[in-house]
C-alpha cells in the first residue's frame, strides 16, 4: 500500500528528514517495500488546516505539531506540558488517552516523539537582553504553546506563519521569534536575529497520526510495524535532538549569534510559566477533556 | 504523462469557461470542484471550503481593499486638481509640457494608489480633453494616458504586488518597494519617448506660449502644496520600509492619511467617505473571490506532483536561464493577447507553475516576480482585452476601440524594453528591497 | 407571483444590507490597524487582537458584499459576445453561463455549509490569538456563495424585477 502523509513542515525542518522521513524509510524496509509513502508538505494543505483532510481521508497520515491544530483541539498541547519520556507515558496509558480523544476526528497517535525536558524551544532576538532593554514591550512570534512564556516576559505575542518571519525579523515588525532550537540556522533567521535567549524550554511533541478507517483496513502485521517503527524512532529521538540542537548552537555561535540571558527570576520561573501557559489555554478550548488529561497525570505523577 | 494530460484539461475547461463569459472565480471554482473529485473524491471538499476560508482570512491580503479605499479618498477630495496645478506651476515652458505633465501626474498617482483602473478613467475624463483643445496630438495623448496609468500597478502601492506576493508566497512589503525602481525607470522611457516625439515632428504638441499665460502662484506655494501627498506616501511605503510597519498595517494608515488630507483639501463629506469604501468594497471582493475560489488549484498541482514534473521535465531540456526566463515572461504576454486571459487569473495559474523552476535556476524571486509584475501590467493596456484600455474607452466614448489601441502600441513596447533593461541590470529592482529596515 | 416578487424584494434587501455591512467592516478594519501602529509605535504596547480581527473582517466582507454584486451582475469576467457571436447566440451563452455560474456557487455553498455544520459540531476555533468558532465565518461564506446562486438563477430565469438604482454605487461601478 502506499500512504499519503501531510507534514506541517517543509523538508528545511530538520525534524522533517530525520523523523519523518526517516520513519518511513524504516517502515518501507521493515515491510520488505510493501508500505510506501508519498509525503506533502504546507504548500499542499497549510499547516494550520491539516487535521481536517487526515481525518476524512484525503491523506492517510499526518505528521504535526499539536500547536497547529490547536483550534481544533487543545489537548495534545496539554500533553507537551507532562513529564517523563514517551516511554513512561506509553507505561502509563497516556497513548490510549489520546487516541480516545482523537477518536472524533477519526484519527490515531502512531508515535510522539519527544525532546528531553526543557530543551525544546528558544526565542531568537534582534536585540540582547540588557537591564535597560527587558523583554518587556518586545513583540515575539509565536504560537499558542508559548504563550505562558511569552507573558512572563511580559512580551506580546504576535501569530505569524513560519514563512513571513524572516522578513518581520529583519523589517523589525516582531523583535524576535519562538521557535524550536532546532531549524533557525536552515531558515537563515539568524542573519536577521543574532541572539539566542537562554535558557531554552518545553520539549514540544512530534506526532504522526493516522487515518482511523485506513488504520482498521490495516493487517495486524501491517499495524504492528507501523507501531514498532514508532516506538524505535521515540526512543531514539531524545539523543537525537540534544546532537541537533547542539550542532546547532555551535554553527550557529560560528556564524556570529551570540547568547542572551533572561533576568534570573525570570530564568526561574520559565518552566513553571509555560507549563501552567500550556495548561489555562488548554482547559480554555477543552476544559472537560482536559480536566481529565490533569487528573490522569497527577494520579500517574506526570505533573506537579 | 497523465499529469499533463489532466493539466491540460484543466486549462482548457478554465479558458473555454472564460471565453463563454463565465465570472473568473466561477471558471476557477467549477475546475477545482472538478478537480477535487478527480483526485479525492467528495472526502476532499473538505479540504476545498477551508482553502477559501484560509485565503479569505489572509491578513496581507486586507490591503488589497484598503489601498484601493485610499485611492478612492485621495482621488474623490480634491487631491488630483492640487497636484495637478502644482506640477503645472512647475513644470517649465517646454514644447509637449502636457505629454510630460501626464506622465508625471501619473507617476505620482500611482504613488498615491493602488489600482491603474482608477487613474486611467481619471486621467481620460479631465486631462484628455484638455489636451485635445489644447491641440495636442489625440493619439500620442491617450498613448500617455495609457502609459501613465500602466505605471500604477508597478508603483508602490499596489493592489496587484500584494496579490502576486501572496501567490508566489513573497515577502509583500519587498515586492511592493521593488516596483519603485522600474517605476521611475519607465517614468523616466516614457518621458525620453514623448520628448523625442515632439522633438522629431512639433507638429504633435502646440506652441507653448499659450500654456506661458496660465501658470499662476509662486513655485514655493507649488511646492508646498505638494507635501501632503509626500506625507500619505511616507505614511504607506516610508513606514514599510522603516519596518514601523507592515504593508497591511501600512494601507491602513494610508486611509486614514487619505481621510486627513480630504479634510485638510475640504472635499471631506460622509457620502464621498461611503463612496470610497464602496468603491473598495467592490474591487476588492471581486478580486479577493477570484482567489479564494482559485487557491486550491496550486495546492491540487503540488498534489499531483507538477513541481517534480516540471522540474525534471526543465532539468531535460537544460535551457540556459535567459531563455528560460525570456519563455516564463512571454507566455502570459501571449496567453493574454491569443486567449483574452485576465491577469489575475494569469498569475494564479502560472505563478504556482513557475516556483519551482526558479528554485532550479536558483533565480533571485523578487526579481522575477517584480519583471512577471510588469508583464501583467503590460495587460492593462495590450490589445486587444485590457482592463485599462476598456476604463479608458468609458472615458472616452468617442474615440474608437482601434484609435485606442494604436495609441497603446508604442507604450507596450517601451514597457517590454523597460523589462529589458530591469533583466539587464537586476538592481534596479533588488537595490532598495535588499536594504529594507537597516 | 406576488410572494415570489415579494421573496425577490426581501432578497434584494438583504443583499444591500450585506453590501452596506461590508464597506463598515472595512471602516473598523483600517481604525483597528491604525489603533495597532500607534499602540505599538508610540506606546510599546502592541495588541494581540488586531492581526485575527483585520482577518475576520476581510472574509466577512469579500461575502458579505458577494450577494450584491451578483445582484448587479458585476463580475470581472471576458465579455467578447458582442465581437464574436451573433446576438442570439449571445443571449444563449449568457444564459448557460448564469445556469453555470449558478450550480457552482450552489456547489460552493453546499460545500462550505457541510464544512460549517462539521466546524460546528466539532467545535473548531480560529487558530489564532483572538480565537472566535470557525463556523461564525463558514455561515458568512456559505451564505455569500448561497445568494449569489439565487442571482444568477434569477437572472437566468429572467424573472428579476428591476433593480431599484443605487447611485452611489453605480458610481462607484463605473471607474
Ligand atoms: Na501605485
Ligand atoms: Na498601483
Amino acid at each position: 500500500a502506499e500512504f499519503r502523509v501531510i507534514s506541517s513542515w517543509d523538508h528545511t525542518y530538520p525534524a522533517y528528514p530525520l523523523l519523518l522521513e526517516q520513519y518511513t524509510k524504516n517502515v518501507e524496509a521493515a515491510s520488505n517495500g510493501d508500505i510506501k509513502f508519498k509525503i506533502s508538505g504546507p504548500e499542499t494543505v497549510p499547516s494550520f488546516e491539516q487535521l481536517q483532510p487526515v481525518g476524512s481521508g484525503v491523506f492517510q497520515l499526518l505528521f504535526t505539531h499539536s500547536a497547529y491544530h490547536f483550534g481544533n483541539t487543545s489537548f495534545l498541547m496539554a500533553v507537551d506540558g507532562l513529564k517523563g519520556d514517551v516511554r513512561k507515558w506509553r507505561e502509563a496509558g497516556l497513548i490510549e488517552l489520546v487516541d480516545k480523544h482523537y477518536e472524533r476526528f477519526n484519527v490515531k497517535v502512531i508515535f510522539m516523539a519527544k525532546p528531553p525536558e526543557n530543551s525544546g524551544y528558544q526565542i531568537i532576538l534582534r536585540d540582547p537582553v540588557t537591564p535597560a532593554h527587558d523583554m518587556n514591550g518586545r513583540k515575539i512570534r509565536g504560537t499558542q504553546s508559548y504563550a505562558g512564556v511569552l507573558s512572563m516576559l511580559g512580551a506580546s505575542p504576535v501569530v505569524l506563519p513560519g514563512s513571513e518571519i524572516y522578513t518581520a525579523l529583519e523589517k523589525g515588525v516582531i523583535d524576535g521569534a519562538a521557535w524550536p532550537v532546532i531549524g533557525v540556522i536552515n531558515y537563515r533567521w539568524n542573519e536577521v536575529a543574532k541572539y539566542l535567549l537562554r535558557p531554552v524550554f518545553g520539549a514540544p511533541v512530534h506526532s504522526l497520526f493516522i487515518n482511523l478507517d485506513t488504520w482498521k483496513a490495516l493487517t495486524p502485521a501491517e499495524q504492528s510495524i507501523l507501531l514498532e517503527e514508532g516506538k524505535k524512532i521515540e526512543a531514539s529521538w531524545e539523543a537525537e535532538w540534544l546532537k541537533l540542537m547542539k550542532s546547532e548552537e555551535a554553527a550557529l555561535i560560528e556564524k556570529g549569534a551570540q547568547i542572551t540571558m533572561m533576568a534570573p527570576a525570570q530564568a526561574e520561573e520559565l518552566s513553571a510559566a509555560y507549563e501552567k501557559g500550556l495548561w489555562d489555554a488548554a482547559l480554555k478550548k477543552d476544559p472537560k477533556d482536559v480536566a481529565d488529561l490533569k487528573e490522569f497525570a497527577k494520579k500517574n505523577g506526570l505533573t506537579n | 504523462m497523465t499529469l499533463i494530460v489532466t493539466l491540460i484539461i484543466a486549462l482548457v475547461l478554465l479558458v473555454g469557461l472564460l471565453l463563454a463569459g463565465a465570472p473568473i472565480f466561477v471558471a476557477f471554482l467549477v475546475v477545482n470542484v472538478t478537480g477535487i473529485l478527480f483526485f479525492f473524491g467528495p472526502s476532499g471538499f473538505g479540504l476545498f471550503a477551508n482553502s477559501i476560508f484560509t485565503t479569505a482570512n489572509t491578513d496581507t491580503l486586507a490591503a488589497v481593499p484598503l489601498f484601493i479605499v485610499m485611492g478612492e479618498l485621495l482621488f474623490r477630495s480634491g487631491a488630483m486638481e492640487h497636484l495637478f496645478s502644482s506640477l503645472d506651476r512647475l513644470i517649465g515652458r517646454v514644447r509637449g509640457r502636457q505629454y510630460i505633465l501626464c506622465i508625471l501626474l501619473s507617476a505620482i498617482l500611482g504613488a498615491l494608489s493602488g489600482a491603474a483602473m482608477a487613474v486611467a478613467g481619471l486621467l481620460g475624463r479631465s486631462l484628455y480633453p484638455a489636451m485635445i483643445k489644447r491641440g495636442y496630438d489625440p493619439k500620442l495623448s491617450a498613448g500617455t494616458i495609457l502609459g501613465g496609468a500602466s505605471l500604477d500597478p508597478i508603483i508602490p502601492p499596489s493592489v496587484l504586488a500584494v496579490i502576486l506576493a501572496t501567490i508566489a508566497q513573497v515577502s509583500t512589503g519587498k515586492l511592493l518597494i521593488a516596483g519603485a525602481g522600474p517605476g521611475i525607470l519607465l517614468t523616466a522611457l516614457f518621458l525620453i519617448y514623448v520628448m523625442g516625439r515632439v522633438w522629431r515632428n512639433p507638429a504633435l504638441a502646440p506652441d507653448v506660449s499659450q500654456d506661458a499665460k496660465e501658470a499662476k502662484g509662486s513655485v514655493l506655494v507649488a511646492i508646498l502644496q505638494m507635501i501632503p501627498a509626500c506625507f500619505i506616501f511616507f505614511l504607506v511605503m516610508g513606514l514599510v520600509m522603516l519596518g514601523i510597519a507592515t504593508p497591511t498595517e501600512a494601507a491602513a494608515t494610508g486611509v486614514f492619511g487619505a481621510f486627513i488630507l480630504a479634510y485638510f483639501y475640504g472635499g471631506l463629506s460622509l457620502r464621498m467617505l461611503r463612496e470610497s469604501l464602496y468603491t473598495g468594497v467592490t474591487v476588492s471582493s471581486l478580486i479577493l473571490l477570484i482567489m479564494c475560489c482559485a487557491v486550491i488549484f496550486s495546492q491540487l498541482l503540488t498534489f499531483a506532483g507538477a513541481p517534480q514534473m516540471f522540474g525534471e521535465l526543465i532539468t531535460a531540456m537544460s535551457l540556459p536561464v535567459a531563455v528560460m526566463i525570456f519563455i516564463m515572461l512571454a507566455l502570459p504576454f501571449l496567453l493574454h493577447i491569443f486567449l483574452f486571459l485576465d491577469q489575475v487569473a494569469l498569475l494564479l495559474v502560472l505563478v504556482p507553475i513557475y516556483k519551482p523552476i526558479l528554485a532550479i535556476y536558483q533565480i533571485h524571486e523578487i526579481w522575477f516576480f517584480t519583471m512577471l509584475l510588469i508583464v501583467a501590467t503590460v495587460g492593462g493596456i495590450c490589445p486587444p482585452f485590457g482592463y485599462t484600455l476598456f476604463a479608458m474607452k468609458s472615458a472616452l466614448p468617442n474615440t474608437s476601440m482601434s484609435d485606442l489601441y494604436k495609441a497603446a502600441w508604442p507604450f507596450v513596447w517601451i514597457i517590454c524594453l523597460g523589462i529589458l533593461i530591469v533583466a539587464l541590470f537586476p538592481p534596479i529592482v533588488t537595490f532598495l528591497p535588499d536594504r529594507m529596515g537597516q | 407571483m406576488e410572494f415570489l416578487r415579494l421573496l425577490a424584494a426581501i432578497h434584494d434587501r438583504l443583499s444591500r444590507a450585506g453590501f452596506a455591512i461590508a464597506a463598515v467592516v472595512l471602516m473598523v478594519m483600517t481604525i483597528s490597524y491604525c489603533f495597532e501602529v500607534v499602540s505599538r509605535y508610540f506606546f510599546n504596547s502592541p495588541t494581540i487582537w488586531a492581526s485575527p480581527l483585520v482577518s475576520y473582517g476581510l472574509c466577512a466582507s469579500i461575502f458579505l458584499a458577494l450577494p450584491d454584486l451578483a445582484r448587479q451582475g458585476a463580475h470581472v469576467s471576458i465579455d467578447l459576445h458582442d465581437q464574436l457571436v451573433s446576438p442570439k447566440v449571445g443571449a444563449l451563452l449568457l444564459t448557460a453561463t448564469r445556469l453555470v455560474s449558478g450550480f457552482a456557487c450552489f456547489v460552493g455553498a453546499l460545500i462550505t455549509g457541510a464544512q460549517m455544520l462539521s466546524e460546528y459540531r466539532m467545535d473548531v476555533w480560529t487558530n489564532t490569538y483572538l480565537p472566535i468558532p470557525k463556523w461564525w465565518l463558514f455561515i458568512v461564506i456559505s451564505y455569500g456563495l448561497l445568494s449569489a446562486c439565487l442571482y444568477f438563477f434569477r437572472q437566468a430565469f429572467g424573472d428579476l424585477p428591476q433593480p431599484s438604482p443605487e447611485p452611489a454605487n453605480q458610481e462607484s461601478m463605473a471607474k
